[in-house]
């Protein structure tokens, strides 16, 4: 195994920066990236990334991805005022308003839900989150949010991207690059959907653009094999694969030797053998539920048919957690379940019911096991909805105004963030536009928006379109 | 985040004269810290919030820009805004004090800011540039140091330097004179077998058959060598191949992203068109003419038409409400590629500011753009041979006249339902929009024509999904039922379909306006003000239905005089010989991008393609039979050729490549006897035996083993593959089905008779994998496999799996 100072050299060409970083020696990835980069930017003086900028409060992330777009004004942000104008239009003075569905001059829908403020902040929350409603302390609600996706696919594209059209690296291979993995035998970024291939854009959320597939978000679940490709076809048995792992070895030294010691690549190719073959030995027991006890699984809601699914994969992402996976990525309503363009009230109690519990679940393990304070959990869909009614009993797109919550990592709990206008449509004050939300979980991973550089085709490419600020007072 | 943007999106006639003093303050080093935080604390900040919006880089009332120190010294039309060192003389403070001038003119600032900015303009009005910010003095528009950037100068045929020996190539005569210079030198040639696997698998994709690299192993001359290349270059698989890189650099995809994502159905006739761009050695500079105007300058030419398809790669969102931000969602994408893939310049920085580090303005972005302008999708043309479609409108005339009659019975069912459903798809649009939409056709603005073009398109998919048979109701879904049924007793009568070319038109013969955001002044077409501040000449084209910009455009990028084209070109199948361009960044020719390891030489191929007629194939030719690409991956020097140059930027060795994805999987299928080598048509499904040129290329499918071994997403212009290893890519190689079933059918086709005594076997399955004999050493291993094996089949299945998933096989040395 080559010593890991050889692949400090800054004498060493970006390629095998590059692939050397594949093998997922992540911790020391980024500084061997940045060194290089630093090389090339002292020649065309671009300035260039450093490791980290300050202080990481967070070391993981788990994001909840609830697609769709969940309801911001049934969940966490009342509207008295919604009430008051239910049935009427919505007043001219919101200005002309685009939503996808067209279904313009609709009127206001009031919510249906008991609001209660919970914990010792008095955080609101609708009576659809009671298992969420009791983490409130250690959340911190942000009911400005807002994004540029009318759309599914642009909205998701964008909580993923920054972009609404795609084409680049997602916020979790961003963090992989910056910031590499801590298991060298699992990958850095995972995604788990609740249901294959249904999620919006599919694969491209998790994609990396321009910037090289090391980085990008495997696809994982819980059942065997957990990743693709991982366990050889069933008629090879174990004897069969070591032994024809072991003459792979030999052809492969026998055809680098003549090369000469300097085909980094080639070796490269080698340990990827060794690492996948660790891989193997270690994703299986990685995303073994049976290995916890019974209180865990109820805790997670795994007792009960409606939550049993979406516990499952919480409980996963927390064991991912443990075993250092860098960013894991939860969807929930694959194939835009949550969104309730009729019948809210259906929709929202099915989504609500079979995600709230494993969600507070999850927090409330990582809280005892000690790993919230540097695991940050973001839950949130890609836009929120619309005040205007649709089709009389449900809500449109609204990406103007929107709520999503950070937990942990740094994150000040029992607060709120921000607000919209006295119906909800608009975001209004200490606004959050997509990019700056990136920008803060960046912040909150000691990574700063615009030293984390990229150099694509020349181009300074950075995570967040070089917008976007951190929002300090999340951390308190 | 605010982009602090300087230049003057339009000049003033003034400015260049009045802009000299200027450049005093621009390098002024004596700010101090404490003048500078004052300045980004206290001044910065109000000029942003206050004064930007009518005075920066989008708008400049009376002529003034506040943006920058020179902008306030040259002022605006009332003269200077500041003189510094002397508030009570200045304009801005005669202004912001309402005396005279009321500005902002919604309220007054308040006293004590109005004072921040006295003390300011009162301690020398400094204005901290940032030394490390390689931002350019936009105030003047060029600097001579931009207009003396490298890759924008003339292409002057270099003569290539004195040989040494008897070499007299012309690469290789640049390359060593490189080298020598360097304290470096050559590698000695590759060995005969080594070069022809290299030279199979550059040209064509595809590892050579074992009969021609043993006859090349027993006659290694260069004639024998250049037979073999005429040979590859005449070969049909050469342009499967070398389509690939055009097609990532287009973009090209046959789905349209965002969710829907469907499937177009005649995409597939561009990558075609592509691939017999190639192999009929088509000359770059009709190549580029026919992709962006082959309607205007070839309209009877079918080709031309479909190279149109160019201009039709965009990603497309079935149910965008917003039109309007739709279209120029598409004509900035049409612009960006269009910069990536010709110019070899990433435009895209100057669609919202001057670009801070090339010499391209935002108004350079838009005059790109303006050609574009009048873009209109047309899926009109039918597709087939001239026969074929003759053939086709005869018996489609003959159909129709046998329904007309029913036809017309459906349609007056039909007629008032499809007009609510219209009206309905209509009133969902934007109110901006929805009054063109009730316009005649011929009544609409052109540019109400391409919204509509997009409307109506989601108009029609709405029309096309109604389910009539659950619409009508009764006594009408009876008589809806009669008609439809008599209309299918004709469907003998109807010809096949023959597909419909995805091309493009331009809207009418008058472009509308192209505009900067937030301007009100149109942009006529151009070039890089750099090379050419003036508009373009628009040439009438002869169709009169065209606007001819595009042409026009055509005719810029192709005129033999331009500086990038030609380089840019020769560049991209250098790199794709090489592993790397002699400028690294192919898509990037400007201040960011790589500088040419060897310009001449770039300089000397560039000139050479031009002289030559832009002949692809000559270049490839060219290449391929210089010592320098015909040289060993090893070299006998190499730790202290290593120590003078880690990256082998000058050549001294081959570099050892990663196939890439579609190399490695047409080459799995190619030694299994797999491999369906047949040319053109629709777009092939995940598991199909063709050449991998010809899957399907869904963006948000992407093929999941070529995906892994990097092919690119079609989405955004992708000038070269990172070559990534991953663990991925080793289970894959190791436990995918689809892997596996390569290996047994390899494994079929070589199975010996009695695997004790294979030694012949072996040697076989070497030639036909890399392209060799087996050494005494891999026997040796082979038999050691082979002696404690269970069952002899399931052995040579998996040895032959082995070879497969071996590094040998994946990589060009």
């Amino acid at each position: 195994m080559t010593p890991p100072q050889r692949i400090l050299d800054a004498r060493s060409s970006r390629r095998e920066m590059l692939t050397q970083a594949g093998l997922g020696f992540g911790s020391i990835a980024l500084s061997g990236i940045l060194s290089e980069q630093a090389l090339a930017a002292e020649t065309s003086s671009i300035g260039s990334a450093s490791v980290s900028h300050h202080v990481a409060r967070a070391k993981q992330v788990i994001f909840l991805f609830m697609e769709g777009g969940p309801s911001h004004l049934d969940l966490f942000d009342p509207k008295p005022k919604l009430r008051e104008l239910a049935g009427q239009p919505l007043p001219d003075t919101y200005g002309p308003i685009i939503t996808p569905m067209g279904e313009y001059n609709a009127p206001l829908l009031a919510d249906k839900r008991k609001w209660k403020q919970h914990g010792e902040a008095g955080t609101w929350v609708s009576d659809w989150l009671p298992n969420i409603a009791t983490c409130v302390d250690d959340i911190a609600v942000i009911r400005s949010c807002h994004g540029n996706g009318l759309n599914h696919s642009n909205g998701v594209c964008q909580m993923n991207t920054c972009s609404i059209r795609g084409g680049r690296p997602s916020l979790g291979s961003w963090v992989s690059y910056g910031l590499g993995t801590e298991n060298k035998n699992l990958p850095t970024f995972v995604v788990i959907e609740d249901v294959p291939n249904k999620v919006f854009n599919r694969a491209r959320n998790w994609g990396t653009g321009f910037m090289p597939a090391t980085y990008q978000g495997t696809a994982l679940s819980g059942n065997n094999p957990p990743i693709r490709n991982l366990i050889p076809q069933k008629s090879i048995d174990t004897v069969r694969q070591v032994r024809k792992n072991s003459l792979l070895a030999q052809l492969n030294q026998q055809h680098a030797k003549p090369l000469g010691q300097d085909q980094s690549e080639l070796e490269a190719r080698i340990r990827s053998f060794e690492l996948a073959y660790r891989m193997q030995q270690t994703a299986p027991e990685a995303v073994d539920l049976s290995r916890e006890t019974a209180t865990t699984k109820a805790l997670y809601g795994m007792d009960d048919k409606k939550t049993e699914a979406f516990g499952k994969n919480c409980l996963l992402a927390r064991r991912l957690i443990e075993r250092g996976v860098r960013f894991v990525q939860l969807y929930h309503g694959c194939g835009s379940k949550w969104d309730a363009h009729t019948n809210i009230e259906t929709n929202h109690t099915t989504n609500c019911g079979a995600s709230d519990k494993p969600v507070a679940g999850l927090l409330k393990d990582l809280k005892q096991r000690g790993l919230l304070g540097e695991t940050l959990v973001i839950w949130g869909g890609e836009f929120g909805r619309t005040p205007m009614s649709e089709k009389g009993t449900g809500r449109d797109h609204n990406p103007y105004g929107f709520t999503m919550f950070m937990a942990g990592g740094g994150v000040k709990g029992g607060q709120v963030i921000g607000t919209t206008d006295e119906l909800g449509l608009h975001a209004v004050d200490d606004r959050m536009h997509i990019k700056d939300i990136h920008t803060t979980i960046l912040y909150l991973l000691g990574l700063d928006n615009m030293k984390l550089m990229y150099s694509h085709q020349g181009r300074p490419e950075r995570p967040t379109l070089n917008e976007g600020s951190p929002m300090l007072k999340l951390l308190g | 985040m605010f982009h602090y943007t300087f230049l003057l999106a339009v000049l003033l006639g003034s400015v260049l004269t009045a802009a000299t003093p200027t450049a005093l303050y621009a390098t002024d080093a004596s700010i101090t810290a404490k003048q500078a935080q004052f300045f980004e604390e206290r001044i910065r900040p109000i000029l942003i919030r206050h004064c930007y919006e009518c005075h920066g880089s989008e708008k400049q009332e009376n002529g003034l820009r506040v943006d920058s120190i020179e902008a306030l010294l040259i002022g605006g039309d009332s003269g200077p805004a500041i003189a510094p060192g002397k508030a009570d003389e200045s304009l801005l403070i005669e202004a912001i004090e309402y005396n005279g001038l009321e500005m902002p003119p919604s309220a007054a600032l308040a006293n004590k800011i109005v004072d921040d900015i006295r003390h300011w303009i009162n301690h020398g009005a400094k204005w901290p540039i940032t030394k490390a910010d390689p931002s350019r003095d936009l105030t003047l528009r060029f600097t001579d140091e931009d207009r003396a950037f490298w890759s924008f100068q003339e292409i002057i045929k270099p003569r290539p330097p004195r040989a040494r020996g008897k070499n007299r190539h012309p690469i290789d005569r640049f390359v060593m004179s490189t080298l020598r210079d360097r304290g470096l030198n050559m590698a000695p040639p590759a060995q005969p077998d080594r070069l022809i696997r290299r030279l199979y698998l550059d040209l064509t994709g595809l590892i050579p058959p074992p009969d021609v690299v043993k006859q090349f192993n027993a006659d290694p001359s260069d004639e024998h060598y250049r037979q073999i290349v005429e040979q590859l270059l005449e070969d049909e698989q050469h342009g499967v191949r070398w389509a690939k890189f055009w097609l990532d650099l287009v973009r090209y995809a046959d789905s349209d992203g965002y969710s829907a994502d469907s499937y177009r159905t005649e995409a597939w006739r561009y990558r075609d068109y592509v691939i017999d761009s190639f192999n009929q050695n088509r000359p770059y500079d009709q190549f580029i003419r026919q992709q962006l105007a082959g309607d205007e300058l070839e309209p009877n030419n079918q080709h031309a038409q479909i190279a149109t398809g160019f201009l039709r790669h965009w990603i497309y969102e079935f149910n965008q409400r917003d039109a309007k931000s739709q279209w120029d969602i598409i004509l900035n994408d049409i612009t960006d590629v269009t910069g990536d893939a010709f110019l070899g310049l990433g435009m895209s920085c100057a669609r919202c500011h001057d670009h801070k580090f090339d010499p391209i303005l935002q108004d350079d972005y838009y005059r790109l753009r303006a050609f574009f302008a009048p873009l209109l999708p047309l899926d009109e043309q039918l597709a087939g041979t001239p026969n074929e479609r003759m053939a086709y409108q005869t018996q489609l005339k003959k159909w129709e006249q046998a329904t007309e009659d029913v036809r017309k019975q459906i349609d007056a069912m039909q007629a008032k339902h499809i007009e609510t459903l219209t009206t309905a798809q209509i009133e969902k649009f934007p109110l901006d929009v929805r009054p063109s939409l009730y316009k005649k056709s011929s009544e609409r603005t052109p540019y109400e024509k391409q919204i509509a073009y997009l409307a109506f398109r989601q108009v029609q998919k709405q029309v096309n999904e109604v389910d009539w048979s659950k619409h009508f109701k009764e006594g009408d879904l009876e008589k809806w039922k009669q008609l439809t049924n008599k209309l299918k007793s004709f469907e003998s009568l109807k010809p096949t379909p023959l597909g419909v070319i995805a091309s493009v038109t331009d809207v009418d013969t008058t472009a509308p306006p192209t505009l900067i955001p937030n301007t009100s002044n149109p942009l006529q077409p151009g070039g890089l003000s750099l090379l050419d501040p003036t508009t373009t000449p628009i040439v009438s084209p002869a169709n009169h239905t065209t606007t001819g910009r595009r042409t026009s455009l055509a005719n810029w990028l192709t005129d033999p005089q331009h500086p990038l084209t030609s380089r840019v070109m020769v560049n991209r199948i250098w790199q794709h010989h090489f592993g790397r361009g002699i400028v690294d960044t192919p898509s990037d020719f400007g201040t960011l991008g790589a500088r040419p390891t060897h310009p001449q030489l770039l300089d000397f191929l560039a000139a050479s393609f031009i002289e030559s007629n832009w002949d692809i194939k000559q270049l490839h030719r060219l290449i391929v039979t210089s010592a320098t690409y015909r040289q060993s991956a090893m070299h006998p020097d190499a730790i202290k050729m290593r120590q003078l140059d880690v990256d082998n930027q000058f050549l001294w060795r081959t570099n050892i490549r990663r196939l890439d994805a579609e190399q490695i999987r047409d080459n799995f299928l190619h030694v299994s006897g797999e491999l369906q080598l047949q040319l053109g048509g629709a777009g092939q499904d995940v598991d199909s035996p063709r050449r991998s040129t010809y899957l399907k290329m869904m963006r948000n499918h992407p093929h999941p083993f070529l995906l892994t071994f990097d092919s690119t997403d079609g989405i955004l212009s992708s000038p070269e593959r990172n070559t990534t290893t991953t663990p991925t890519q080793t289970l894959l190689v190791m436990n995918n089905a689809w892997v596996l079933s390569r290996a047994t059918a390899l494994s079929k086709l070589t199975i010996p008779s009695d695997i004790k005594n294979c030694a012949k076997h072996i040697d076989l399955i070497h030639w036909k994998l890399y392209s060799r004999c087996a050494t005494d050493t891999e026997k040796q291993f082979a038999r050691d496999f082979f002696n404690n094996a269970k069952s002899p089949e399931e052995a040579w299945t998996d040895y032959c799996h082995v070879l497969l998933a071996a590094n040998e096989f994946l990589y060009i040395q």
